[in-house]
């Protein structure tokens, strides 16, 4: 398996190679760097080489030839920078957005400003508590408590969302949250971290992702970035200064019931 | 002529094709041909299916010195046989040593006369018409008149049942009459014209019958027998020969189908001339059809069939398939439990997502607030996988608690059933039968990863010994398996002191053993169904609440124990959620249901208390206090297990006061002393440690109050039901429900103990006098707390989204705290638990005012307050309410149903139908009833022991009605 490594001829290359090698030893992958050149070529053989990653050149459209090369199923993922534009409303640059749209492999963004691209040990997972959104990052958990990374898994409240009750929080919590990883997350409730939040999804992931210290945010995703769309993703890309691993939710995954602890509405008032 | 079978086993319909609990059957031409047949095989597979298990009943119109004479079975058991003779006038059940009455209608003089007249006025008016008609037997209870009697029609064998109607037929035309039928019409109208009010009068072609019984009323008595007994009629066979009608009248059997038979199978085996009604099996062959039947039904209990189930509608808790999701949640609803020990309803095929799980009561593993229920071996899994494309159904019938699992799988089907014996507290049974791979033996008792046990044999036995960190427990198994059919049978024995020796459960084992799983599932189903007798409601109008209603009834009676201590814990036996400690819970919401339906469970529930009592008598001294403090959280020895800090839902550590600060447990304790002695009488237990409970509580209180100086008694720092707010001041419910308990304590040690000095009597009464409890005598509200008026006046009905909602999280804890946002009844629990206590008629102002202001936020809340709606008249609402609690559970409303069902609410539940809606309230010796019955219900019934009394009460739009087994005072009033 590889891991496609999509370095440009900027800053934005090393992390985005350091970030890909750690990433390659969680999926027990190799990494292949690729530069399609289209203004020089120099920063990105100094960032792979940095990071310790071969590096293929190619000229063509950035986007087609990133498409293509990550299109082989031995392709496990794709790492890439953000390059947000200035007037756009997208988080992430053009290369990266159309990728985003078409792609069906996961998809890591890499901010410029991520503090520790090489470091991947605690990854923290956004889950809904719905089974067909925990059905995406599955696969990414069961790999990263396989590789010794601190898994934390992050659900927020919303204010629909909100138990009906609380009763004895000193054994509650532990209650509910024991039944909620039993049914979403692949591992273990003693292998994993669960943080439970209220409010609004959006602002908590990313608040915990820093007060978490986290060195990936990992998201099932539907793959639209469009204004308005995956508020969640949003939040994530534009304020967490982290990298973003988007999954693809793929049809034929199981849609299932709603949260455990939903309100009903014919017994509302 | 000697009866065999006749070779139609093969032939027999689908519908035969099971095993049945009970044959009820007709004598002449269904089980013999007449009456000089050689019964003797029949006698043997009789008293075969009797060894068996199977009930077998008979029903003839003739006596049973004919019957027994030419049976003469004399079975053992644990089945039973029953003559129900003479037409429905007499039961009689043939045992070991020989036939004993057991019922018999006695006709008084006058219905004896009213019998003659009426039979002879018969004759004499067939005789104006010209046809010789005799009296010819004078049987118990009714008179017979020959409308034949001529040489060729003597005894007619049942297989010329047809020529004999025509013959009848004919001579009665003859005669000017329209046949048969109008026959009987005449007998019924001398019958009512004798003076006999309801005359059973029925034909079998030959003779007109008139009676003061019919077979009918004998049908009744079976069915009634059976389902007090805990079979279903849909579990019951019922075999005739003359169902379908004869000479324009129904046919004989045809009675044997009462509305309490409705879903057994009926089966004919007589020639049926007019053909079977619809609904009737018809197998031809008469009694040697009959036979067969009997003879498949022997097969099938010596095969080691699996028995089937009631699904009676509003019994039956129904799981289809496996979903990973939801399991958990399943497993616990399906939860069978004996008060001692529960399993969870975990497939026996293991599979990802099953989790069997064993708990016991009061036995804990673990220090501090880490105790926690310790984990049992378990017993509920075979040696075999779920196999893939396999379909599983899981029914769990509440009237008997037995939980049936079907698996339909490509290598052909197999079946479970088992229970954990009401009967017999500790003892498990396991029987299965299908395909060799499914069905295999294996280890019979699995412990549990992580468990510090160690497994052994003993007498052919498996036995497995757990450690709790005190006591623990010992469980020995034995297990028969063979050629696709498998019988396990276990003991549990716990001790919370020391670890049992395995000899203790292997000799459990033993004594158990002698019994056999049959008389083993008969003594459990028949005490499921005497608790159900005792405790049942039943609500005639609303399907769905009917089941959760018996769900939640169900999960009380099988999380408490019956002899002892009863240590229940919030999830009870269902699961290890709250780690099996005993709150308020037990004492305000659960006791109540005991006390009024089985009320040794209840004083088991106190019999916990009274031997913690020491140790809150230490915890008040250790806080320089007097009298008993319980905790807030109690397990193996009485001492506070509550945590003192832990992570809220929003991810902060938080500190926990509840364990220091909600004190109102101490009065809770009191009341459910005290409710118990309302239901019961039990002046024993007042006068003893009912007694040293109130008296010590009271204690506490006195000392905890303090005194300001304008003489009024406050107490301070405390935590009442609303935990939004903690701690306050002289929270209403906590003063209160301390001035009710000095107040009662003061009553019983003035009423039965010389010992409490009179000085320390005027105190308690001094302090409840003093104590502040909030009232706004303008308004008749009670103000919640000291200073609730004053905070943000929040009405959280207006705001939120939906009710109920977790207000804390919604909002944020602080902002509760500061605003009038009320968790759960608190206020209004004193309208609920001591109405008396409160200002009279104050109960509208209250709910009005604190009822939009309570979000609903603890699972505890909803049953209170459709209980307290609905004594206001608010049955809408009320209703509402009730169907939120109902469904907390088995809609998973919590998110937490996994870990175990929420028994609070469930005895909520019950105080809601019966306090509220039924408002039943004790007043000395007088049981008091004040409905309100909504709309929608046609009739209300429940059932109670008051005072030792049972007593059903029906309560129906235009009244009440209460029957009862012995003198009970009730009254229709204001409660």
């Amino acid at each position: 398996m590889r891991v496609l490594a999509a370095c440009d001829n900027s800053d934005d290359a090393r992390p985005v190679a350091e970030f890909a090698r750690a990433l390659a030893k969680v999926l027990d992958a190799s990494v292949d760097g690729l530069h399609v050149q289209m203004d020089g070529v120099d920063h990105a053989r100094a960032a792979a080489a940095q990071a310790g990653i071969p590096l293929r050149v190619q000229g063509d459209d950035p986007a087609a030839c990133l498409q293509r090369e990550a299109d082989p199923d031995d392709v496990a993922a794709v790492v890439i920078g953000c390059h947000p534009r200035p007037q756009s409303d997208s988080p992430v640059g053009a290369v990266a957005s159309k990728l985003l749209a078409t792609l069906s492999k996961p998809v890591a963004i890499v901010p410029a400003e991520t503090p520790h691209p090489a470091r991947l040990s605690r990854i923290l997972v956004p889950l809904e508590g719905t089974r067909s959104s925990s059905l995406a990052p599955r696969r990414t958990i069961e790999l990263a408590r396989d590789a010794g990374l601190e898994i934390v898994l992050v659900h927020v409240f919303g204010p629909e969302s909100v138990p009906m009750f609380t009763d004895q929080p000193q054994h509650e919590t532990a209650s509910w949250a024991r039944e909620f990883l039993e049914r979403y997350s692949p591992c273990p409730p003693e292998d994993v971290r669960l943080e439970i939040r209220v409010g609004e999804p959006h602002e908590h992931v990313v608040a915990v992702a820093r007060e978490i210290d986290a060195d990936v945010i990992a998201l099932g995703w539907a793959q639209e970035l469009a204004a308005g769309r995956a508020p969640v993703v949003h939040a994530a890309l534009e304020q967490a200064h982290l990298p973003v691993f988007l999954i693809p939710v793929t049809t034929g995954q199981e849609t299932g019931p709603a949260h455990p602890a939903r309100s009903s509405s014919s017994r509302d008032e | 002529m000697t009866i065999a079978p006749s070779p139609v086993r093969s032939e027999l319909p689908v519908a035969l094709a099971r095993r049945f609990e009970a044959v009820v059957f007709d004598w002449d031409g269904t089980a013999v041909p007449d009456r000089k047949a050689d019964a003797s095989v029949l006698r043997g597979v009789i008293e075969a299916l009797c060894g068996l298990g199977m009930d077998a009943f008979v029903v003839t119109g003739t006596h049973v010195g004919n019957v027994d004479g030419q049976l003469a079975a004399r079975p053992r058991g644990p089945g039973r046989l029953y003559l129900c003779v003479n037409r429905g006038s007499e039961v009689f059940r043939a045992g070991a040593t020989g036939i004993e009455l057991v019922e018999r209608r006695l006709a008084s003089v006058e219905e004896e006369a009213m019998l003659d007249a009426a039979a002879q006025a018969t004759v004499e008016e067939l005789a104006t018409r010209g046809l010789a008609a005799k009296i010819v037997s004078q049987r118990l209870n009714r008179r017979k008149i020959d409308l034949i009697p001529e040489p060729e029609w003597l005894d007619p064998p049942k297989a010329r049942i047809a020529e004999l109607v025509m013959a009848v037929e004919g001579r009665l035309r003859a005669a000017g009459l329209a046949g048969i039928a109008e026959a009987v019409e005449l007998g019924i109208a001398a019958a009512q014209a004798s003076g006999l009010k309801t005359p059973r009068v029925m034909s079998d072609a030959k003779h007109v019958e008139i009676g003061l019984t019919d077979k009918a009323d004998a049908a009744r008595w079976v069915f009634g027998n059976l389902w007090r007994r805990g079979v279903s009629p849909r579990l019951v066979l019922v075999a005739g020969d003359e169902f379908g009608p004869l000479g324009g009248l129904p046919g004989s059997d045809s009675l044997l189908l009462v509305p309490e038979s409705v879903g057994s199978v009926a089966l004919t085996v007589g020639a049926e001339p007019t053909g079977a009604p619809p609904g009737v099996l018809h197998v031809r062959g008469g009694p040697a059809a009959f036979l067969a039947v009997l003879d498949d039904q022997l097969a099938r209990r010596r095969a080691g069939a699996v028995p089937e189930v009631g699904r009676e509608a509003g019994w039956t808790i129904t799981i289809d398939g496996v979903d990973p999701e939801l399991e958990r949640v399943h497993e616990t609803l399906l939860t069978i439990a004996d008060g001692r020990i529960g399993a969870n309803g975990a497939s026996p095929w293991a599979h990802p997502s099953a989790t069997p799980r064993v708990l016991a009561s009061g036995l804990y593993d673990g220090e501090g607030p880490q105790t926690e229920l310790l984990a049992l071996p378990v017993w509920q899994v075979l040696a075999a996988d779920l196999p893939a494309r396999a379909r599983l159904e899981r029914a769990l019938d509440l009237r008997t608690g037995v939980l049936r699992q079907t698996l339909s799988a490509p290598d052909g089907d197999a079946a479970t059933l088992s229970f954990s014996s009401l009967a017999r507290p500790g003892t498990f049974v396991l029987r299965g039968a299908g395909p060799v791979n499914l069905v295999a033996g294996g280890n019979p008792l699995l412990s549990v990863d992580g468990a510090r046990t160690e497994a052994g044999r003993a007498d052919a036995a498996t036995f497995v010994r757990a450690s709790a960190s005190k006591g623990g427990i010992a469980a020995a198994a034995v297990e028969e398996a063979s050629a696709g059919r498998l019988d396990r049978l276990g003991c549990y024995v716990a001790d919370p002191e020391r670890l049992p020796d395995p000899e203790l459960a292997v000799a459990a084992l033993t004594d158990v053993r002698r019994h056999g799983f049959e008389a083993l599932l008969a003594e459990h189903r028949a005490a499921w169904a005497g608790r159900w007798e005792a405790a049942d409601v039943v609500v005639d109008g609303d399907d769905d609440l009917q089941l959760a209603i018996r769900f939640a009834l169900f999960h009380l009676i099988g999380s408490t124990a019956t002899e002892g201590e009863a240590a229940v814990g919030a999830r009870g036996l269902t699961g290890p959620g709250y780690r099996g400690h005993v709150f308020w819970d037990t004492d305000v919401f659960v006791l109540p249901f005991l006390a009024a339906t089985h009320p040794p469970a209840a004083r088991a529930i106190l019999e916990y208390r009274i031997r913690r009592l020491p140790a809150a008598l230490g915890a008040a001294r250790s806080l320089g206090l007097a009298g008993a403090r319980f905790p807030w959280e109690s397990a193996r020895d009485g001492i506070d297990v509550t945590p003192a800090s832990a992570r809220d839902p929003t991810g902060k550590v938080v500190r926990i006061r509840t364990g220091e600060s909600e004190e109102h447990i101490v009065a809770d304790v009191a009341w459910a002393a005290s409710t118990y002695v309302d239901w019961t009488g039990d002046t024993a237990f007042a006068a003893g440690p009912g007694l040293q409970l109130l008296v010590e509580t009271a204690r506490y209180w006195a000392s905890r109050a303090r005194f300001d100086r304008d003489g009024r008694a406050h107490i301070y720092g405390v935590i009442g039901p609303d935990e939004y707010h903690e701690p306050v001041d002289d929270n209403a419910f906590t003063n209160v429900m301390a001035r009710w308990n000095l107040r009662k304590a003061a009553e019983w040690a003035a009423e039965f103990d010389g010992s409490v000095a009179e000085g320390e009597q005027a105190l308690w009464l001094d302090t409840a006098a003093a104590l502040v409890d909030g009232l706004d005598s303008s308004t008749g509200i009670y103000e919640e707390f000291a200073g609730f008026h004053e905070l943000e006046p929040l009405v959280i009905a207006e705001l939120s989204p939906r009710r109920p909602i977790a207000a804390d999280l919604l909002l944020g804890h602080d902002r509760v705290a500061a605003a009038q946002v009320v968790k759960q009844a608190d206020v209004l629990m004193l309208h609920h638990l001591v109405p008396d206590e409160v200002r009279p008629e104050s109960l509208v102002a209250n709910l009005d005012f604190y009822e939009p202001r309570t979000a609903h936020g603890s699972s505890l809340s909803p049953a209170v307050h459709a209980s307290l709606l609905a004594r206001a008249g608010r049955l809408g609402r009320a209703l509402q309410l009730l169907r939120i609690a109902a469904a907390i559970d088995l809609e998973d409303l919590t998110g937490t149903t996994a870990g175990g069902l929420h028994l609070a609410t469930m005895g909520g539940v019950w105080q809601a139908l019966a306090f509220g809606f039924a408002g039943l309230r004790p007043r000395g010796e007088t049981l008091v009833v004040d409905p309100r019955l909504p709309e929608g219900w046609d009739q209300l019934t429940l059932r109670v022991s008051f005072r030792g009394a049972r007593a059903q009460i029906l309560i129906r739009h235009d009244g009440v009605a209460v029957e009862g087994d012995a003198e009970l005072r009730w009254e229709v009033g204001r409660t």
